[in-house]
């Protein structure tokens, strides 16, 4: 048995044994084979969403709030852009 | 002019606080998303259970009105109420107490009072509390600053007054380190205006100069203390904007798929700062797998019991004792109007009612099926250990049929003959031993009776008997054992797997459903629960022994009698436990945390069926190989086993089930289990 220990919630905010990654596997085997009832599924629009947010959020999040304080940024693009 | 600092990092701004601190004597903060911060991405969510509360109080006062109206209606009223303090304050804030008791008497009219305002305000307390969590990092932080005598302060723009957010804050174990807490609710003087700054000032007579304040908002915890001379840090975590924007797409997705309503719950359930520590691999599996499913399993017999009527609920041991304990975990949230039938924890077992079942109908044709069908048990002995019987006087009457007590009667051992099985049909029909047979077990069911009658069985119409599975054989003994009395209780099965192998005998006032998994339902997914059942089981198990019986105490009642755990059996359950302590404590955690998610995110468990499929398709049929090495247990004690080995069945299956087998199966058992999975569908369809 492994004694490696690990948090609830891991670092990509998945639950642990159950990421992401193993719900889009599940999700081709559920297309590909009879696996029983799913409802509708998880729907691959939503995973792949999730997909990204949980994999490459961090940057993109950190950008984010990178860019709405940029006061001087926000207003030269607005100069910049015609008048609405 | 000064401006606020902004960080990223909670330790970054802590540092430069701490740098500033020399000439500072007053540290204020704000308290939702810095001090406290949220599982749910919209704190408005905590409204719909508490719109659900209050429409089962109007329903209970004979006033129909939905869970959306009643939200509804409590948004006009905030609203109201908002606009009417904007009228004579810079800020339109709410003061709860009001707004909740104008939203009461709109709806129940002279029935609302003061004991319904403090049943409501206590439950959304309770919520608020499950969904706050204490930043660790600024927890720890000011434990320093009250070490080193700094005057701290709580501020909060919010509808909750002070003494509401003084209860919150105490949960957190926060209060005694601030001086006061201050709401914008008491005196409508809001930090968004910067009159919170100035009403504090003020009151506890405060030098701006020598004050920092540290919030999240910049115009009210930046910008305002800054014009009014405070200093300001400000903290914009992008890794908490991640986490409530995933929260959020859980959401959301769940608003239009079902599938995602369980995982939604699980992401709101997870733990957070402090309490996300790391933890062995088989308490993670208890919180994300095997939690989930039992508390989705105990909510779904609330809703069943609510819906039939029924108005007691035993949890038959051993499992019964975690269904119990995750049922007085979730229920204060997930049925706060209380509607809910009385619990109790009864002791039973198979070895333990077995004798008392034959007491009235004798040993019947169904008994020795179900004796016969672990592949451990061989002859009439035992039949004797199962049901507690006496050989030497029952040997006269298998005389005369031609058998013996070590005559083979399972064919799945060497010396079995067609002959001998329909020799038994006959020594069932013999009155003279079925005489025997009831002379031997009546006193085990007059213990029984008495035991039943001092927990209260027979003064209820309608009783839920609550157990793992999977046969329901206990229930069938326990019915059998009751049901020559006039008094005895309607009898609703209701268990957590239902394999269904030999078929109960269901009546209007005793059956059995399953309500993970129920083999009548042709659930295909769940029968996924078949591949590790014992994992349940261990996983679920009292840490009591087993029963075996029940003695008279003299006093005309009975009590449970247990095994004896001094021999090696008992030893290796002693072990069992010990090793499955961190997978029930997972299990407990989780409960304690579903109750809250669960009915903020569903509020029932219609929508759970497609998640529970996926983590057990998931997790079982496609389990990956260290999580089947980590769950497996190490002893699983079954009495009712014998010791008989049967006889060999040929080569053994390449493509095996991973979770019964070691080695080079195993291991090809979990590379093909898409192959395994098949040829199990195979067998449920066809068998």
């Amino acid at each position: 048995m492994s004694t490696k220990k690990k948090p609830v919630l891991n670092g990509r905010y998945e639950i642990e044994g159950n990421s992401i990654m193993r719900q889009s596997i599940m999700w081709f085997r559920m297309k590909t084979s009879i696996l029983g009832n799913f409802d509708t599924g998880p729907g691959l629009k939503n995973l792949l969403t999730l997909l990204f947010v949980h994999w490459f959020g961090k940057l993109v999040f950190r950008l984010r709030i990178w860019v709405n304080n940029q006061h001087r940024l926000k207003q030269k693009v607005k100069s910049i852009l015609p008048a609405r | 002019m000064m401006n606020f600092k902004t960080f990223h990092k909670a330790s970054k701004m802590i540092d430069a606080a701490n740098r500033e601190l020399g000439d500072v004597d007053v540290v204020s903060f704000d308290v939702f998303d810095t001090l406290l911060v949220r599982r749910v991405h919209d704190p408005d969510l905590v409204k719909v259970p508490v719109a659900r509360l209050i429409s089962s109080l109007a329903e209970q006062a004979g006033i129909e009105m939905s869970w959306q109206e009643v939200h509804k209606r409590r948004n006009q009223v905030e609203r109201g109420f908002r606009e009417e303090t904007g009228k004579s304050h810079p800020d339109h804030e709410a003061h709860y107490p009001t707004v909740m008791m104008d939203t009461l008497k709109s709806i129940l009219g002279d029935k609302a009072g003061e004991d319904a305002l403090e049943r409501v305000t206590d439950y959304e307390i309770l919520i608020e509390n499950a969904m706050l969590v204490p930043r660790q990092d600024i927890f720890e932080w000011i434990e320093e600053l009250v070490k080193s005598g700094k005057r701290l302060f709580a501020i909060s723009d919010m509808y909750f007054p002070a003494t509401h957010i003084s209860r919150l804050l105490k949960h957190a174990g926060l209060l005694d380190k601030f001086e006061q807490v201050v709401s914008s609710a008491d005196s409508f003087r809001a930090k968004a205006s910067g009159e919170g700054y100035d009403l504090v000032k003020e009151k506890f007579n405060l030098d701006p100069k020598r004050w920092i304040h540290i919030g999240d908002n910049t115009i009210s915890d930046g910008l305002r203390p800054v014009e009014k001379g405070i200093r300001s840090f400000i903290l914009q975590d992008p890794e908490e904007f991640r986490r409530r924007a995933i929260a959020a797409r859980y959401y959301f997705y769940s608003r239009h798929r079902a599938y995602w309503l369980g995982r939604a719950t699980q992401q709101l359930m997870a733990p957070l700062q402090a309490e996300n520590i790391k933890r062995s691999s088989l308490y993670v599996e208890g919180y994300n797998f095997i939690g989930p499913l039992v508390a989705m399993f105990v909510q779904s017999v609330a809703e069943h019991c609510r819906k039939n009527n029924i108005t007691k609920v035993f949890f038959l041991s051993r499992e019964g004792w975690m269904f119990k304990e995750v049922w007085n975990k979730t229920m204060p949230y997930l049925f706060p109007d209380e509607q809910l039938p009385e619990v109790e924890y009864l002791y039973v077992s198979r070895l333990a009612l077995a004798g008392a079942t034959c007491a009235v109908q004798g040993l019947t044709r169904d008994n020795c099926r179900i004796v016969f069908l672990p592949p451990g048990n061989k002859n009439f002995n035992d039949v004797c250990r199962i049901f507690d019987l006496e050989g030497e006087p029952l040997d006269e009457h298998l005389a005369r049929h031609e058998l013996t007590r070590e005559t083979t009667l399972s064919p799945l051992h060497l010396g079995f003959d067609a002959e001998h099985s329909w020799r038994l049909e006959k020594l069932l029909k013999d009155d003279a031993f079925q005489n025997e047979i009831r002379r031997q077990t009546g006193p085990k069911n007059v213990a029984l009776q008495k035991y039943l009658q001092s927990v209260g069985f027979y003064e209820h119409n309608d009783v839920a008997l609550v157990d793992i599975g999977w046969l329901g054989t206990i229930q069938r003994f326990f019915y059998h054992g009751i049901k020559h009395r006039e008094d005895r209780p309607n009898c609703h099965g209701l268990l957590f797997g239902a394999t269904r192998g030999i078929p109960f005998d269901t009546h209007e006032d005793n059956h059995i459903q399953g309500l993970i998994f129920d083999r009548s339902k042709f659930d295909l997914a769940a029968s996924s629960i078949s591949y590790a059942r014992d994992l349940f089981e261990e996983a679920c198990r009292a840490p009591h022994p087993t029963t075996v019986g029940y003695r008279e105490t003299g006093d005309g009642s009975a009590e449970p009698v247990f095994r004896d755990m001094t021999d090696a059996l008992g030893k290796s359950e002693q072990e069992q436990d010990y090793h499955y302590a961190d997978l029930q404590q997972g299990i407990l955690d989780a409960a304690d945390r579903y109750g809250a998610a669960s009915t903020i995110i569903a509020g029932n468990t219609e929508g759970y069926r497609a998640w529970i499929n996926y983590l057990l398709v998931s997790k079982l049929a496609f389990a990956k190989r260290r999580e089947i090495r980590a769950l497996r247990y190490m002893h699983h004690l079954d009495d009712f086993h014998g010791v008989n080995k049967p006889r060999g069945g040929g080569m053994p299956k390449l493509f095996h089930n991973p979770w019964e087998t070691t080695g080079f199966r195993h291991w090809f058992g979990s590379l093909f289990a898409g192959r395994v999975f098949r040829a199990h569908l195979r067998t449920m369809v066809t068998k």
